[in-house]
């Protein structure tokens, strides 16, 4: 949905510089992510690349980030995984509080997103 | 180039922690899965490395974050930070150093009960043979636990220290080995021979004490130092702020203001001493002592504050 943001006809996706707008959006993107189940750092990276058809490539480091202040606040829980062959994985896990946090973003951003179009349409149309 | 090198290179001028460490571990996990995943696609190797390294970003806001948090825990650290240097093996070999040990205290505590008890039912055995069974027993155990502990104390790394070499590290083992045995020979040899048994046991455990102690002391004034750079940097910051607080001019004004207080000490000690009696004069120094700490506290406490308004103006 962050792709929408976009428009596709006359902005090539490759030149914008990654957007404060979408930065800003990080620690949704990644609870709704862990909403379908834990994850480890690759999956998440993997499935935001997929979700945009890698058009947006968000920094790692953003991402770690997150992880780590939304694990300060308690949204997730981080375990390490019990992988027998190479390195272990550190796998995120969603918790109530996170599910809430998650619930109450969109729905903030479901208004923001409403309230911006209504309002840049319009002043498009000037 | 692998990832682990990579990330080392990525944190070296970082202080280690904890948490950075399990940080690099799952940086690792994930840049490994990200660099297989994009040559499954068909990229060479260096060029997803290229590209995954590309991807990662600054580190530098993060490991700021945690190495600024870090200093906050140096202390800390410095007591719990092994709890991250220690694998099963070595847990194992702690267990068992203590085992021998607890083992030969209770072997030794069993032989001195054993003999004292055959000792009042025959009167022909001392109490010093009880004692003798028990540092008899004693011996090879202590000397083993002993050796044991000083192996893996010195080959521990800590959040502080690099762990010494292997070669080095037996070489304090055998002091450490040498000296314990030699510590325990001298109760076992002193109460084994009946009469005038201090000197036998100064003798017999000579030969294994002077060698010992001076293995160790080679050791110890051979040793290089061992600090990892944070610790290194942090031990620097603190004995510099210690010696700016030893040069200060309430410093230099103290030492000024006691040395008066105890040349008039000395000088009332002498008057007094010849006037009325040396028996009660010495109590000036008494009084010296505690008007120097009144006068130490006096100076310092303008001092800290001063201090904390320049921190907080920082």
């Amino acid at each position: 949905m962050e792709a929408k943001l976009i428009p596709k006809s006359t902005v090539n996706p490759a030149k914008v510089p990654p957007s404060d707008l979408l930065r800003g959006h990080t620690e949704t993107i990644v609870l709704g992510i862990l909403h379908r189940g834990d994850a480890y750092g690759f999956e998440i990276y993997n499935t935001i690349l997929e979700r945009t058809g890698e058009q947006y490539e968000i920094k790692e480091t953003t991402l770690y980030s997150s992880y780590k202040r939304l694990e300060q606040d308690g949204c997730i829980t981080s375990y390490w995984g019990d992988e027998t062959q190479g390195a272990r994985r550190r796998y995120y896990h969603l918790t109530g509080k996170g599910r809430e946090t998650y619930c109450r973003n969109m729905e903030v951003w479901e208004f923001t997103r409403k309230i911006l179009e209504n309002l840049m349409s319009v002043e498009s149309s000037d | 180039m692998n990832t682990k090198e990579y990330i080392r290179s990525l944190f070296g001028a970082y202080e280690e922690t904890a948490e950075l460490n399990d940080f690099m571990e799952e940086l690792q996990s994930n840049m490994d899965s990200r660099i297989m995943s994009l040559v499954k696609k068909g990229m060479t190797g260096e060029n997803a490395f290229a590209r995954v390294s590309a991807e990662l970003g600054d580190i530098t806001s993060l490991a700021d974050e945690m190495s600024l948090k870090r200093r906050q825990e140096v202390y800390q650290d410095i007591y719990m930070g092994i709890r991250n240097y220690m694998n099963p093996c070595r847990i194992a070999a702690y267990v068992i150093c203590g085992m021998i040990l607890a083992f030969g205290i209770i072997s030794a505590l069993v032989a001195y009960l054993g003999v004292a008890g055959t000792a009042v039912k025959e009167s022909g055995i001392s109490e010093s043979a009880a004692k003798t069974a028990a540092f008899g027993t004693l011996l090879l155990f202590l000397t083993a636990s002993v050796s044991g502990f000083t192996f893996l104390g010195a080959t521990q790394e800590t959040a502080v220290r690099y762990p010494l070499g292997k070669r080095r590290a037996a070489l304090y083992t055998l002091a450490a080995a040498l000296i314990s045995f030699g510590a325990s020979l001298f109760p076992l040899v002193y109460f084994a021979v009946d009469d005038r048994g201090i000197l036998p046991a100064f003798a017999s455990e000579i030969p294994f004490l002077i060698p010992g102690g001076a293995l160790l002391a080679f050791l110890v004034l051979s040793e290089k130092d061992r600090l990892k750079p944070w610790a290194k940097n942090h031990y620097r910051e603190e004995i510099k702020k210690s010696m700016d607080a030893w040069n200060s001019a309430e410093n230099s004004r103290f030492g000024l203001f006691s040395g008066a207080i105890w040349i008039l000490a000395a000088g009332l000690f002498l008057l007094l001493g010849f006037t009325v009696s040396f028996k009660y004069s010495w109590l000036v120094f008494v009084f010296a002592t505690a008007f120097q700490l009144f006068v130490q506290g006096i100076l310092q406490k303008p001092h800290s504050i001063r201090a904390d308004a320049q921190e907080g103006a920082k």
